[in-house]
């Protein structure tokens, strides 16, 4: 007798023993109080209006990159997201059994990005992400959250980094970009801690630990262009925040306060940052809601407004264009959190010889599978999250086979799962910050 | 004698004008058998005539008092030993000033359902008047 | 019969009216209260430029690349809600009604097209169920309720239908019409029907949001 092959799409499976030990923890008493009290304080008016105006119509599942990339497996679609979760706590009154919480768990971490596309495939613009953030809020407060993604979140609330940097090594490491860089560029400095500073320039946590030459190339374009910018030394420096992500709304604002704080106190006229979106979607839209500024209390720039900025002003020029054909993705936290689509464009345009369009674009395009603190659920996830994602690989083929020869992406959210999905699937592709082609091809 | 037969002819030719006349408006009062008014004549209309037979209805209503329905009202009170017959019911019920077909209408279904729900007898609703093509 | 009609045509339409729009505007209002409340953001933010910008470009058919992903669905959705909303208001035996009751009246569709139209809100009907009861992720996403939900919207359809073109049992099918649509109108600000309601709260903050503090289009 033929054995029927267990369709593993069926349900979530959980990968993640940190979820399994934090569940186990939990009698089923606990997780209705959770539940129930958050429902109750911080399940407004958004919330049930979304539950209550779903029609289930279906719209958006062809909006969802995991559902388009699992052969539509029904569980994927957005809306199912919310059925399989919300829809399961409001259904049962909050008295879910540990393995719905732990599927929950899985769903709201590691199956959707909250990249907000489907808001803009459905008719009532219900916002998915707010939902899914509302369930991983759940699960953060009954200790339930994988295990790499709360790993970062302890860095963020130990030392105010994402990546455990300590004082001196972050000072260090820009001492250490400064005198590579005054090879090149003997009068250059990386002004820290500069008080009154036009531009306080700020980073994620990880451009100091892996990403190291991203400073050096934006302290030489702040050279170049002339601008009167500052690092600072103190905790702050990092603009990232996994919390937010995690469902520690408490520690974001605690991130975000520290970010502000330091640009405040340097009394410094903007803040710019470097090439990340969820750092943008956390201090332009998230952490300075939870603060209580309707906008951030200090104007933020991102770094692709940064740049388009410097072009269109003509404080940097361009030497030679960048000759190979290139394409761009369009990362979520800046196209659908900023508009800056246009922007980037305009720099490609000024600095590329060949720019191919990828199919969709701007607020069509699809997310990298990483961001929304996906990626950072770590190894556990990677197959699940590349192996979701197959559309993404067939929109950098199809790239690739209109010419494109290289891949800009201005996130590093992006750049981690964009590279995973190069690999995967064998893409003949390389990936590139914007910063990388304005570097090549600026005058020095 | 000559004057006798001018007399009777005379008398002969207006009995039978009467009686033709006669003949003619009782058939036209008691042979009714549709709701009609020439308000609606070359009109559109919405829905088909509604066939009523007024002597059948009034013998099975037991409605002996003409202004029981050819009412006329004055100053918001209906005038008792006093009915409206001969006329048309738009000539009333389309006088005031602005009213449409509408008026004339919901008259009609005022007058009739009323009374049939008030009796629960008679038909009350669209399709058990309005029967048959337009 | 006689005591059924008398029902359905007097308290039973002044309760359902009174639930649906009382029932309206209770929803409304603790909503709106509760956004006071919890949601402050929807009101910080509130754009009417890009509320309006947003809601144009869902309630004009094809408006979106959302819709024009799904054109038949698309086309369906849009029929059915201009027949849904259109037959019941201006249909000539209801403004009588309204006429009979308050000596008011309205322009009305001509006999034919009110047919047509109801037969449009059927036949919407059976797609929609069929669509749930076939597509994968639509079966999925649909509990009971959605599916009494299209049985609810098609009964005074079917029923109005029925009386209209007075076939035999009109006159059950014309209080089953009275009745159902009552129930129809009662329920909805209570169920899932509310996003009748709901669509231009959550349309307005999610274009207000895209819009003025996301710079980006929605639709």
């Amino acid at each position: 007798m033929a054995i029927a092959e267990p369709k593993s799409n069926d349900k979530p499976i959980v990968l993640d023993d940190a979820i399994i030990e934090g569940a186990e923890k939990l009698s089923e008493e606990d997780i209705a109080r959770v539940i129930n009290d958050m429902i109750k304080t911080e399940g407004g008016a958004r919330f049930k209006a979304y539950l209550n105006t779903c029609m289930s119509c279906g719209y958006c599942s062809e909006a969802c990159h995991f559902y388009l990339s699992n052969d539509k497996e029904p569980r994927f679609a957005p809306a199912a997201k919310v059925k399989q979760t919300l829809g399961e706590f409001t259904k049962k009154k909050g008295r879910v059994s540990r393995e719905t919480l732990m599927q929950a768990c899985e769903i709201a971490f590691t199956e959707c990005n909250l990249c907000r596309r489907c808001m803009m495939y459905c008719p009532f613009g219900i916002d998915i992400a707010f939902l899914m953030l509302f369930v991983r809020r759940v699960c953060h407060k009954l200790g339930v959250v994988p295990r790499y993604i709360q790993d970062t979140a302890h860095s963020h609330s130990a030392t105010m980094n994402q990546m455990w940097v300590q004082e001196d090594e972050w000072i260090d490491t820009l001492q250490w970009q400064e005198d590579e860089a005054k090879d090149e560029f003997p009068d250059l400095r990386i002004p820290i801690e500069k008080e009154g500073a036009d531009v306080y320039y700020s980073v994620i946590g990880p451009e100091p630990k892996f990403r190291a030459q991203l400073i050096y190339q934006a302290a030489v374009l702040m050279h170049v262009a002339k601008i009167d910018w500052t690092m600072t030394s103190s905790p702050g420096w990092d603009n990232s925040d996994m919390c937010m992500y995690t469902g520690d709304l408490e520690m974001t604002a605690r991130l975000k306060k520290v970010h502000f704080e330091s640009a405040l106190r340097l009394r410094n006229k903007r803040i710019v940052m470097g090439e990340c979106g969820h750092a943008f979607r956390s201090v332009y839209d998230v952490g300075n809601r939870f603060l209580g500024w309707k906008m951030p209390p200090i104007e933020v720039v991102h770094a692709v407004a940064f740049y388009d900025e410097l072009l269109r002003e003509n404080r940097i020029k361009i030497a030679q264009k960048f000759d190979r054909p290139v394409t761009f993705h369009d990362p979520c936290n800046i196209v659908r959190g900023q508009g800056l689509h246009e922007k980037a464009r305009n720099v490609i345009r000024q600095t590329c010889e060949t720019f191919i369009e990828m199919e969709p674009n701007r607020e069509h395009n699809f997310c990298c599978s990483a961001g929304g603190g996906v990626i950072n659920c770590g190894p556990p996830y990677k197959n699940k999250r590349v192996e979701s994602n197959r559309v993404k690989a067939d929109q950098l083929i199809a790239a690739r086979e209109k010419g494109a020869e290289i891949l800009i992406a201005p996130c590093h959210n992006c750049h981690g799962g964009l590279e995973d999905i190069i690999h995967h699937y064998k893409i003949d592709i390389e990936i590139k910050f914007l910063i990388d082609i304005l570097f090549d091809c600026m005058e020095k | 004698m000559k004057q006798y037969c001018k007399i009777s002819l005379l008398l002969a030719v207006f009995g039978f004008i009467g009686i033709v006349f006669l003949t003619i408006s009782t058939e036209a009062q008691f042979h009714i058998t549709t709701v009609e008014d020439s308000a609606f004549s070359g009109k559109e209309r919405m829905k088909p005539a509604v066939p009523f037979y007024h002597d059948e209805h009034n013998d099975a209503a037991g409605i002996y008092d003409c202004s029981t329905c050819h009412h006329v009202w004055e100053d918001g009170e209906k005038l008792e030993y006093t009915d409206s017959i001969g006329m048309e019911c738009s000539a009333c019920h389309l006088a005031e000033p602005g009213a449409t077909e509408m008026d004339l209408i919901r008259a009609y279904h005022l007058q009739c359902r009323t009374c049939h729900l008030e009796e629960k007898s008679g038909p009350i609703l669209c399709a058990e008047c309005h029967v048959g093509e337009k | 019969m006689y005591d059924i009609y008398a029902l359905a045509r007097g308290p039973f339409a002044w309760g359902a009216f009174i639930i649906f729009f009382g029932g309206i505007i209770y929803r409304l209002v603790t909503t709106v209260m509760e956004a006071r409340k919890k949601d402050h953001v929807v009101f910080d933010y509130f754009s009417p430029y890009y509320a309006m910008r947003s809601m144009l470009h869902w309630i004009v058919p094809f408006g979106s690349t959302s819709m024009r992903r799904q054109p038949v669905l698309t086309i369906v959705t849009f029929a059915f809600h201009i027949c849904l909303i259109g037959v019941p208001l201006f249909l000539f035996a209801h403004v009588i009604l309204v006429k009979e009751s308050f000596d008011i009246s309205w322009w009305t569709l001509s006999g034919m097209a009110a047919q047509v139209m109801s037969l449009i809100v059927i036949l919407s009907c059976v797609y929609f169920f069929i669509r749930r009861l076939v597509q994968p992720d639509v079966r999925y996403l649909s509990a009971t309720t959605d599916y009494l939900m299209i049985l609810l919207v098609a009964a005074p359809f079917i029923t109005g239908f029925w009386a209209a073109r007075a076939w035999a049992g009109f006159e059950v099918a014309t209080l089953l019409h009275m009745l159902s649509g009552e129930l129809l109108l009662a329920l909805i600000p209570f169920t899932k029907l509310s996003h009748m309601f709901f669509f231009p709260l959550t349309r307005a903050y999610a274009g207000s949001e895209f819009g003025a503090v996301r710079h980006a289009k929605d639709w």
